[in-house]
């Protein structure tokens, strides 16, 4: 893209910016300072504090929203200018107090500190006066400080435009205006979704983590009945700012060596959040996210933010475990690795290399991806090795193979931000990949991004879409693949880029002659007109990106539905531009990288086949073994393979298999089958339950490494704590283990696992600790001068002809059980907690807000069946039956119920419901193909979702911060004014030149 | 067959395990650091003797309380503006040049020697007025008429900002 240049004259000196960017920007890029307290680079403008006034041309303006133009003066340091920016600083300090020694925000990086001392603000020109309000203590995690706060409305700016979730509003008609929370609720009822954006972009210490209050600083801890007096004192003998502020500064910087900052990667879902932990000795006091990080900004979610209370938990194993008859003793790291290398060596002997079994984890690390692999393979002889993208993302991968090469998002989220049009197929980003959704979301509310979603609950992207479609369960490949015939024959196909870039046009165009629009509303049960609204928004769109998710992955016709997607965006040549792509939404933080390096039965590292003998040799080289060129066992045939005896053992680690996989009852009963079973886990999972071995594993904030997020990005994580206890990071256990079967390994750091990766996996030729260091991160395919590629397929797709292939597909009707069970029954995740919850159960305040599951209950089938908010059901199906409270919705519709999959407890858990029916490609469970009969157990009980929800409030939405209201406030007078008069009083006139 | 449990046996450390650990590591501290903590323990065995100890202690216990009535007495005995006059104060010295202080001072202590020094005759009237013609007196007195002048000025400046009731910064 080619920007245009403009030369104007910046205090005298001739510069040259880009056309239409900010003086604000133009100037910081120069290495001058301009205050500016309201603009955040992500927020943009918001045009509240007036600290960024400048001359240009003799006029003043806001450098943050005036746009370069060719020749014009701007001065940055005339007279005019420093009494326009101590003009609009003193009425900022007329709403805040600045008592900053003792306060909590004094960390070097307060705003609103930092300005008044580069202004050299010597004295307050007008008196502080407290507002009529009490401070909001009631979230659990946050509190908001009227009286601190200063009405920048940059809380207001996150919450509206950038998360979207439109809580947050300034209330410019009262007396004293402040922050309100929907309609002026406490902040805890509110439609408030605990993301933390606002706090997070408060330039001061009115909205702060609860966790930082009265820890941060060395005098923040005081009560109030010394710290007031304190207060007054420091301000009845105040020589002038300046001085309170050496004082602060001093303070500031003590609180360097006792508060530790380090960035990490945020572990709770695919999107690859990365920001830094505050921790004082083992205590985390905040999670600081940074505009310079790639992925989300200053963006969270309320895991990301609040969820890390887990890492201190007295529940976390600490200790081997030894199952000794009929209980687990405590043990030494000696004992277990003894009992593993003789038991497992055992099985290798007796049944042979096979006979064993290895589950890798989609929450560790690509180091400990790698190395798992590489002990199964090189060590153990074994291609059994397979991880949990078999349980989602496998049919994606394999849909994208076929079509167009690569297992991965064909761009960014970039990408997905900039296009014209965004579908959601099966997929609930704003629950799932929260930060991910805040992206549509702005674009949809302020740029026109069109969105449609299609999915059998109303959440809150279907809420949110110019359409929501309804189809029924289980039929997404026929409409997807009818939109695909109705834009081919209305011509509107993109011939060009199928003549150049795509093979099998006219077979897979026969394909489709089934996919009429009448057959299409016969089994989908959407209307004709429907689908050809979806057509012709594809096709009056110049950028289409498709997302989906679990709501596709999980059927026996997953691959089908996910090929089907790829053949759309093809026909309509939505691939290798920007704004364009398949998206399959990455569920763990690390699915992508632990299929990218290598723990899959058929692939190594980097997607290259087992069976490719070229591929082995590379590997057998380096790793100066013989490998086995068996493919092995999935998740899936290794729990088949215990039924028929062939497998013996299984070493499992960082994943509750007993409770995600598909008909639990059936995969417990096999784990009972198994001769021996290593489990290693942070927390004494429902899985290590049927243990022989279970060892302690440290999470991501004790270790080091890198995650590969949904857009293939690699970013590294650093060490905040210690390992707790006796646990040990998976990487370090993984090597123990290995050395006992003969390894012979000597890793000191992930950085050198990750070199080794590197020079034997083509795709990740250029990855290294070096280029990921803080901040950065790559992008693959990376190539050997460290190149990423952002957007894939922009010349070649990956196949040897360089050309992408339509695939024809059938579809398969989904699994129905007998009449009896006449619900249909579908699960997912929520907002509020991570997978079957051993993490994020551990925090107070995420229980505050949600205790636990609950069954959405449509209003029609309540009224039916006589239930309520609170009533205990079961649902039996074929396979199993849970006992859950009823919470009555219209998300869901008549006979359509919604079970959320996040459960520690057994007895509520979606998987004791579903089957071990299986995508026929990829043997990933049909976890959304089930029906299940309701019994209703009492009828009156506690409602399973406090008041406290979110889900229960009414948000308030608007653009921004409206400060046009402000600005029409009787008592406001533009800064230009005030200085005037002044001016005139004291006899002066500015001259204008 | 390996059923699911629950029961882990851990081993508890007995009280008097922990003990003897946490013993073993404040021992280690102490013998690396043998020099330091000998001195420090002589140095505490004094403020014990002295009775400093026992008024720290009554400090610290009653912290809270002593706080609040800390800053009572401060504002009872006037102390802010105590405080505010020794920062003025302060900040006075600072804006002197300290060359110029040097000459009044030194200035300052050979008048005292001189005056110091007992007058041969007693100086009627005329006398002392002719003293002004002195070049030294001279230098002295026009001096002091300067500091007047300068000060006078002050003063004024100050009146009329008080007048239009408004402070610039």
């Amino acid at each position: 893209m080619i920007v245009e240049r403009v030369t104007v004259e910046i205090n005298g000196q001739e510069v040259t910016g880009e056309a239409g960017q900010m003086i604000l920007q133009a100037v910081t890029e120069q290495g001058e300072f301009i205050p500016s307290i309201c603009y955040q680079p992500q927020l943009g403008p918001i045009r509240t504090c007036d600290t960024c006034m400048v001359e240009v041309d003799g006029e003043l303006v806001r450098a943050c929203s005036t746009p370069l133009e060719p020749g014009m003066r701007v001065s940055t340091e005339s007279q005019l200018v420093k009494e326009a920016q101590m003009e609009a600083m003193s009425r900022i300090l007329k709403n805040h107090e600045l008592y900053c020694t003792v306060c909590d925000n004094n960390n070097g990086n307060c705003i609103v500190h930092n300005t008044t001392e580069r202004l050299e603000m010597a004295h307050q020109k007008y008196e502080f006066r407290k507002k009529p309000y009490e401070v909001d203590f009631s979230h659990p995690f946050y509190r908001y400080d009227p009286n601190q706060c200063i009405l920048c409305g940059r809380c207001v700016e996150a919450c509206q435009d950038l998360q979207v979730n439109e809580t947050l509003s300034i209330d410019w008609s009262r007396e004293a205006p402040r922050v309100i929370w929907d309609t002026d609720v406490p902040a805890d009822q509110s439609s408030c979704v605990s993301c933390g954006h606002c706090v997070t972009v408060c330039p001061c210490n009115a909205l702060m983590e609860k966790s930082m209050l009265g820890e941060a600083g060395y005098l923040t801890g005081i009560g109030a009945n010394i710290l007031e007096p304190m207060i007054d004192l420091t301000k009845e003998i105040e020589p002038g700012y300046r001085e309170i502020f050496m004082v602060s500064e001093m303070e500031a910087a003590m609180r360097e060596s006792r508060i530790k900052r380090t960035k990490t990667v945020c572990t709770f879902c695919g999107v690859g959040c990365s920001f830094e932990v505050w921790t004082k000795g083992r205590e985390i006091l905040k999670i600081e996210p940074s505009v310079d990080a790639p992925v989300n900004g200053v963006s969270t979610c309320v895991k990301g933010k609040w969820g890390w209370d887990f890492v201190n938990s007295e529940e976390r194993l600490t200790k081997p475990l030894i199952r000794k008859g009929d209980r687990f003793v405590e043990s030494t790291w000696e004992e277990a690795l003894d009992l593993i290398q003789s038991k497992l060596g055992n099985v290798k002997e007796t049944h042979g290399p096979h006979s064993i079994g290895y589950i890798s984890s989609s929450k560790c690390s690509n180091e400990e991806n790698y190395i798992f692999q590489k002990f199964a393979r090189a060590v153990m002889g074994s291609n059994n090795v397979d991880n949990c993208s078999r349980y989602c993302q496998s049919p994606a991968t394999s849909g994208l193979m076929r079509t167009v090469g690569m297992g991965g998002d064909s761009g960014t989220m970039v990408d997905i931000q900039m296009s014209e049009l965004v579908i959601i197929v099966g997929a609930n980003p704003a629950e799932s990949h929260p930060v991910l959704a805040t992206r549509v979301k702005r674009s949809h509310k302020l740029t026109g991004q069109k969105l449609v979603v299609a999915d059998l609950r109303k959440n809150e992207m279907a809420e949110r879409a110019d359409v929501h479609l309804h189809p029924k369960p289980g039929s997404d490949l026929v409409w997807i693949s009818a939109v695909t015939k109705y834009i081919i024959d209305q011509g509107w196909a993109a011939k060009h880029f199928l003549d150049k870039r795509v093979n099998g046009y006219e077979e897979y165009v026969k394909s489709l002659d089934i996919f009429t629009l009448d057959y299409a509303e016969q089994v989908t049960g959407l209307s004709k007109q429907q689908i050809i609204g979806v057509a012709e928004m594809v096709h009056e769109s110049r950028s289409t990106c498709i997302l989906w998710a679990m709501g596709v992955t999980q059927h026996m016709g997953a691959t089908d539905t996910s090929t089907a997607i790829c053949n759309l965006l093809l026909i309509t040549g939505n691939f290798g531009r920007p704004g364009t792509g398949a998206y399959p939404l990455r569920g763990h933080n690390n699915v992508q990288g632990a299929c990218d390096f290598g723990t899959m039965p058929s692939y190594m590292p980097g997607y290259e086949k087992i069976s490719d003998p070229l591929v082995r040799t590379r590997y057998e080289k380096a790793w100066g073994v013989k490998l086995s060129e068996q493919a092995g066992y999935d998740n899936h045939q290794m729990v088949d393979g215990i039924q028929n005896g062939d497998l013996k053992a299984l070493y499992l680690y960082g994943e509750d298999m007993a409770l995600v996989d598909a008909n639990s009852n059936f995969v417990e009963e096999m784990f009972e089958k198994l001769e021996f079973f290593v489990v290693q886990d942070v927390f004494f999972s429902r899985t290590a339950q049927y243990a022989d071995v279970v060892l302690p594993a440290s999470p991501s904030l004790e270790k080091e490494g890198t995650f590969t997020n949904t857009e293939k990005r690699i970013q590294r994580f650093y060490q905040v704590f210690e390992p707790l206890g006796e646990s040990k990071p998976d990487w370090v256990i993984i090597q123990e283990v290995a050395n006992r079967f003969g390894a012979g390994w000597n890793y000191t750091h992930p950085s050198e696992i990750m070199a080794e990766a590197a020079s034997l996996a083509p795709l990740f030729s250029g990855v290294s600790y070096e280029r990921l260091e803080g901040w950065k991160s790559q992008v693959w395919p990376v190539g050997p001068d460290g190149a990423g590629t952002p957007i894939l397929y922009t010349d070649r797709f990956h196949f040897p002809d360089g050309k992408a292939n339509l695939f024809p597909v059938k579809w398969t009707p989904p699994y129905k059980p007998e009449e009896q069970y006449d619900l249909h029954i579908n699960n997912g995740r929520l907002l509020e907690h991570f997978h079957e919850g051993n993490l994020t159960y551990k925090s107070e305040g995420i229980r505050h807000k949600v205790p636990g599951t609950w069954l959405e209950v449509s209003e029609e089938l309540a009224a039916e069946r006589g239930v309520k908010d609170g009533s205990l059901v079961r649902l039996v199906s074929p396979f199993g039956q849970v006992k859950v409270r009823v919470l009555v919705t219209d998300r869901v519709k008549g006979k359509e119920l919604y079970l959320p999959m996040n459960t520690p407890d057994p007895e509520e858990a979606i998987n004791r419901l579903t089957s071990s029916l299986f995508d026929i490609v990829t043997h990933t469970p049909n976890y959304k193909e089930m029906n299940v009969r309701m019994e209703v157990l009492e009828k009156d009980g506690e409602k399973p979702l406090p008041r406290v929800n979110h889900r229960f409030a009414t948000r308030n939405p608007q653009i921004g911060v409206r400060v046009e209201d402000k600005w029409k406030r009787p008592d406001f007078e533009p800064v230009m004014d005030t200085i005037r008069k002044e001016g005139e009083e004291h006899g002066q006139s500015h001259s204008l030149n | 067959m390996a059923r699911a449990i629950r029961l882990i046996e851990k081993k508890t450390q007995t009280k008097s395990e922990k003990q003897t650990e946490s013993m073993g590591e404040i021992l280690k501290v102490m013998s690396d650091n043998r020099e330091a903590i000998t001195q420090f323990l002589d140095i505490l065995g004094e403020l014990h003797k002295s009775g400093v100890l026992d008024i720290a202690q009554g400090v610290m216990k009653n912290r809270a309380q002593l706080g609040a009535v800390g800053f009572e007495f401060i504002k009872v005995a006037n102390i802010p503006i105590i405080l505010k006059n020794l920062i003025i104060g302060v900040q006075f010295l600072g804006r002197l040049d300290p060359k110029k202080t040097q000459m009044l001072m030194d200035s300052l202590s050979k008048g005292i020697e001189q005056a110091g020094q007992p007058d041969k005759e007693h100086k009627s009237m005329f006398g002392l007025l002719g003293m002004l013609r002195d070049p030294d007196v001279k230098a002295s007195v026009s001096t002091a008429l300067h500091f007047l002048q300068g000060m006078g000025a002050g003063l004024s400046e100050h009146d009329t900002d008080a007048d239009k009731g408004a402070v610039r910064h």
